[in-house]
């Protein structure tokens, strides 16, 4: 069977001749549950209580759930108890010729840490759908780090999708990479519903050949003193798109707030196409929401400052493009990661 | 020749009304019927393209769905339709059924009694009329056409007219767009010869008084070669009218190397939705300029488009929004980047308070052909208090490299410092609010006539009257 | 091979078509240090952009030759590579890329050839160590979150590294303390010494020349060169400030 999804729908949307309101799938063959290696402790299934993560509103949307559903899988449960600190990686490996959806469910107690690495690989020749959707819990004073690092082949479909609701003081530190695959569709909403709760994500891609990258980052700010800082960086050459939805919404009630959205991206040649709607969306008058956004070429002023030390445009670029990628690898924190994500930046620069 | 078109017309309805369910029903709720605009046509004396052309809007119309995203439009009553493009002007024809608060708008912005009947649309034409012949005059001895748009359809500019009227913003836009091409009705034609440069701003707001006027009303102006024009549409006192839909058009070409500047101060009554379309196309090296400051009106969609289509022409947009009690207020700009080294600035401002609504919606458009092109696009918005709404929708497709694009939003209330700072000069409360969102909205007052600053000052003192609890 | 590095005749350069340089000329030979003073607003840095190549500065009539071949229609990569240096006032940042990475790629870029790690890794530490920098700065991020005094040296270290014939300082010492300033010099010492490069040392004040031997030094004024001298003058315009030679300058233009 194969369905239409709808995903990424804009928080509001605008004219539709700019074709940014919503991404659409059409044809998604239903995937199988995939089979994660999970280094690190994992909830058993019994006494597990599904109902906080069906509320949980994620960046894709509601026809994720479908995708889901029609999948079967069951999700990895990750707990981590009151004040405990873990670190998990999650491994996901898509086998040649097939489609494959991983659920997570993470519920974080009141004072815990959890560092969460999550690495998507795949078949570089044969393509197919990879999906993941993570829906957290994070109680109070809870911090989890999620790290998602996205390096599957050349052909493939990724699909990875974020939830997150964020009690008093909590806090969702997420960083990304996206450097494969054909076509990626990725999105995340934290519901920041606590006092004092925050996002803090950072987003980097590499658009290359003709890849397709369509993105939705929600902030719901509800709780007093909330806070988010939306950062999305990155690289567009020879036939690539990107399209970038960010949304900070300030609902009635989140006096206090702070919502800082910035967004950089390098167009390095003609052909590429780079579409970014970033939203302020603001019903509360005690807040603070900034949005910035620089696009374009290199810089003249850098451009001459590295040349002058004798490295050609072409070489500047390149090294412009991977420093790009380097920065938000370095807010990963984990040597093992790295060190994978560096190994596939090698074959990607060579 | 006309009767086939009229057949082949209603077989297309028809067509239509099978595929599309929903179209049709409407339609025959509307009330707005073909006989009414035939009427509005034989009234006009149109031309017979301009005959057909209202035709074909009018079946655009039907087909088109009204939109889905900005704010609704509910309380505009489309099946009866018809009321608006032929209003009842019986009942504006009394100054005692102006309602009072707009007459105690006039009162207090210090508007002079015969302008206030005026501007409500009840008077008759006192001093307005004799200043507009008298500018007319002055810019006309400069070979500057200023005249209003109907009669010039049958003099020598008609084919002027009919070679740009609605080329620019066609029926197809949006719904509104069709209603407009299906029942416009006067407005102003100006042409400003190569060369030419007007040292006086041309005002359109003395032509809007035209009986049954100024709902539809049709601006089309030609700035050719190396001319200079500022244009100014409208003004800050409310304009009162019965009929409380307005979708009226704007089409502006500036030639290379031409400069057109075009502000509109608007400020409809609040019982108005305004759905109002304007678009300029520049030419090589020519120069759009729009001041925008929206204060009136229930609801409003308004979003002036530039067309950058000559290498090197560039576009300013500079605009205030000012929605308070009952307003929803979605305004910005479009722009489209269509040729190598070409650049638009945004600079906007929106300010939300007793409830009130005010959305910035935008659009930044860079084609292939855009090489060198540069945008830049800064909105800020001020919240008065915690039960308005302010909310920011920029847009930005970018499909050339070698551009830079820069945006930044900003949304944010009043410093508490900065109010306390006033009040220890001896200033109260309520002024120093009013003073400080005036300094807010300098990025429009300042690039006003002196006299038009002054005016839109003293409205938003008005505005912020009574804001303290 | 003559001994001439850098020969620039009768130069004249216009930024945002504001002519700013009027028929400089001026000779560098191998091993000598030159310095370039004057008020503000003279001209100086616009020549150290201009010999570098910078696009945005436009050679208007005059020639630059160096090392023996006409240069000023060389993109600014190709004059690096040919030996020329310039430290930036205002060097730019970049998150991301590491100092060391940074330098190895361009050594590697200048040399065409690659360069192992360990001889570059020995090569760095003998350089910062020289400096005075913390070997941690090799592993951070170009310039990002550098102090003022840290980005001079990363410049020295810089230049140090890619062993250029010409070095062209602009302002390096500006907005150091003592210290800093001592360690830039030493490190322009080491390159004096080890390297008999060239030098044009651009500065409006005499701190960083206490310790180094000058050769030659030039008055800017208003975008000409209106005085020459040996290391002296470097006292005297200490002593005096630029009164005499702005003085005159008004007096040539009238």
């Amino acid at each position: 069977m194969a369905l239409d999804l709808t995903v990424n729908r804009l928080s509001a949307p605008t004219w539709h001749w700019l074709g940014m309101n919503d991404h659409t799938l059409t044809g998604i063959d239903v995937p199988i549950p995939a089979c994660p290696s999970v280094e690190g402790e994992t909830a058993p299934a019994e006494g597990w209580d599904d109902s906080p993560f069906a509320a949980i509103q994620t960046g894709m949307g509601r026809d994720m759930d479908l995708l889901v559903r029609e999948s079967g899988a069951e999700p990895v449960r990750l707990n981590v108890p009151a004040g405990e600190e873990r670190t998990v990686r999650i491994h996901l490996c898509r086998g040649a010729g097939e489609n494959q959806l991983l659920p997570v469910e993470v519920l974080a107690r009141a004072g815990s840490r959890l560092t969460l690495l999550m690495d998507y690989t795949s078949d570089q020749d044969e393509g197919g759908t990879l999906a993941v959707r993570t829906r957290l819990v994070l109680e109070e004073n809870a911090q989890v780090k999620l790290v998602q690092l996205q390096l599957q082949g050349d052909n493939d479909l990724a699909l990875n999708d974020v939830g997150a609701v964020c009690a008093d003081g909590a806090k969702l530190r997420l960083v990304q990479l996206f450097l494969g695959a054909a076509e990626t569709c990725s999105g995340c909403c934290a519901a920041l519903d606590g006092k004092k709760s925050a996002l803090e994500a950072d987003t980097g891609y590499l658009g290359r050949n003709r890849q397709h990258i369509d993105f939705n980052y929600v902030a719901l700010h509800r709780g007093k003193g909330s806070k988010s800082e939306l950062r999305a960086s990155g690289v567009l050459r020879d036939a690539a798109r990107k399209l970038l939805r960010g949304t900070i919404d300030f609902q009635k009630g989140a006096a206090g707030a702070e919502g800082d959205e910035r967004e950089e991206v390098l167009l390095l040649n003609e052909g590429v196409v780079n579409q970014t709607v970033p939203l302020i969306l603001c019903a509360e008058e005690d807040v603070e929401g900034n949005h910035g956004a620089t696009i374009g070429q290199l810089d003249e002023d850098l451009l001459f400052y590295l040349m002058s030390r004798g490295m050609s445009a072409g070489a500047v670029e390149n090294m412009v493009a991977r420093a790009r990628v380097e920065a938000i690898c370095q807010q990963i924190g984990d040597e093992a990661a790295e060190g994978q994500l560096h190994d596939y930046l090698e074959e990607v620069f060579q | 020749m006309k009767e086939k078109t009229y057949v082949q017309d209603i077989d297309r309805n028809l067509y239509d009304f099978r595929n599309e369910e929903g179209a049709d029903t409407f339609r025959l709720q509307s009330g707005l019927t073909r006989e009414t605009v035939e009427q509005i046509s034989r009234e006009k004396n149109d031309p017979e393209w301009m005959h057909d052309f209202r035709l074909r809007s009018l079946e655009i119309y039907e087909q088109m769905p009204v939109p889905d995203w900005g704010p609704s439009i509910e309380g505009l009553d489309m099946s009866n339709i018809a009321t608006y493009v032929r209003p009842n002007t019986k009942m504006s024809a009394s100054w005692e059924e102006v309602p009072e608060d707009i007459k105690d708008t006039f009162e207090r912005l210090g508007i002079p009694q015969a302008e206030r009947t005026s501007l409500a649309g009840v008077g008759a034409q006192y001093d307005s009329e004799l200043v507009y012949h008298n500018v007319r005059e002055e810019v006309a001895a400069q070979g500057v056409i200023y005249t209003d748009l109907e009669s010039a359809l049958h003099g020598e500019y008609a084919g002027m007219i009919q070679d740009h009227f609605m080329k620019l913003v066609t029926p197809r836009d949006h719904k509104f767009a069709a209603l407009h091409g299906a029942v416009w009705s006067g407005g102003s034609f100006v042409y400003v010869p190569k060369g030419v440069k007007v040292e006086i701003p041309l005002q359109s707001y003395f032509r809007l008084n035209a009986p049954g006027a100024g709902q539809f009303e049709h601006t089309l102006i030609l700035v050719d070669e190396g001319a200079d024009l500022h244009f100014i549409e409208g003004c800050s006192a409310p304009k009162y009218n019965v009929a409380n839909l307005h979708a009226g058009c704007v089409e502006l070409f500036v030639a290379k190397n031409a400069r057109l500047r075009y502000s509109t101060i608007e400020n409809w009554s609040k019982n108005m939705y305004n759905l109002n379309t304007k678009r300029a196309q520049v030419e090589e090296g020519g120069v759009i300029e729009w001041v925008s400051g929206s204060f009136g009106s229930h609801v409003s969609y308004l979003y002036p488009m530039s067309i950058l289509k000559g290498r090197g022409a560039r576009m300013e947009f500079t605009g205030i929004t000012f929605a308070g009690r009952g307003q929803n207020l979605d305004t910005g700009a479009k722009v489209v980047h269509a040729a190598p080294d070409t650049a638009s600035y945004m600079n906007t401002r929106s300010i939300s308070k007793d409830g009130g609504i005010s959305t910035f919606r935008s659009s930044v458009v860079m084609t292939k052909n855009a090489g060198g092109s540069r945008a830049s696009v800064s909105c800020q918005s001020l919240m008065l208090d915690d039960i308005s709404r302010s909310d920011t929708i920029p847009a930005m497709d970018i499909r050339a490299a070698n551009v830079d694009v820069g945006h930044e939003a900003k949304i944010g209330r009043i410093s508490d410092d900065a109010v306390f700072y006033l009040m220890s000069r001896g200033i109260s409360e309520e002024d120093a609010r009013a003073m400080i969102v005036s300094g807010f909205a300098d990025n429009v007052s300042k690039e006003l006539p002196l006299e038009y600053a002054v005016e839109m000052n003293n409205l938003i003192q008005l505005e912020m009257k009574g804001s303290i609890g | 091979m003559s001994d001439l590095l850098l020969e620039v005749k009768d130069l004249s350069v216009n930024v945002e078509e504001k002519d700013i340089l009027h028929g400089v000329s001026l000779s560098i030979g191998r091993g000598e240090t030159h310095v370039l003073m004057g008020p503000n607003g003279a001209g100086k840095s616009t020549l150290g952009y201009a010999l570098m190549g910078n696009p945005n500065y436009h050679v208007q009539s005059g020639e630059i030759w160096f090392r023996g071949e006409r240069i000023d229609g060389l993109a600014v990569d190709k004059r690096a590579k040919a030996g020329m240096f310039l430290s930036f006032q205002n060097p730019l940042e970049v998150p991301g890329l590491t100092l060391s990475g940074f330098l190895r790629n361009a050594l590697e870029q200048v040399r065409g050839s690659r360069v192992k790690y360990s001889e570059f890794r020995r090569e760095l530490y003998r350089n910062m160590d020289l400096l005075q920098m913390d070997r941690a700065y090799g592993n951070r991020d170009l310039n990002v979150g550098f102090s003022g005094g840290e980005k001079k040296k990363a410049e020295i270290l810089q230049m140090l590294m890619l062993r250029p014939a010409l070095a062209i300082l602009d302002e390096t010492d500006s907005g150091l303390d003592v210290d800093a300033v001592r360690m830039v010099s030493q490190g322009v010492e080491a390159y004096q010494k080890d390297m008999d490069g060239g030098l044009l040392i651009i500065t409006h004040s005499t701190r960083i020349l206490e310790a180094l031997h000058v050769d030659y030094t030039h008055i800017m004024v208003n975008g000409r060169i209106v005085c020459t001298g040996d290391g002296s003058l470097v006292d005297e315009v200490n002593r005096d400030g630029f009164e005499r030679f702005t003085a005159g300058a008004e007096e040539d233009s009238q």
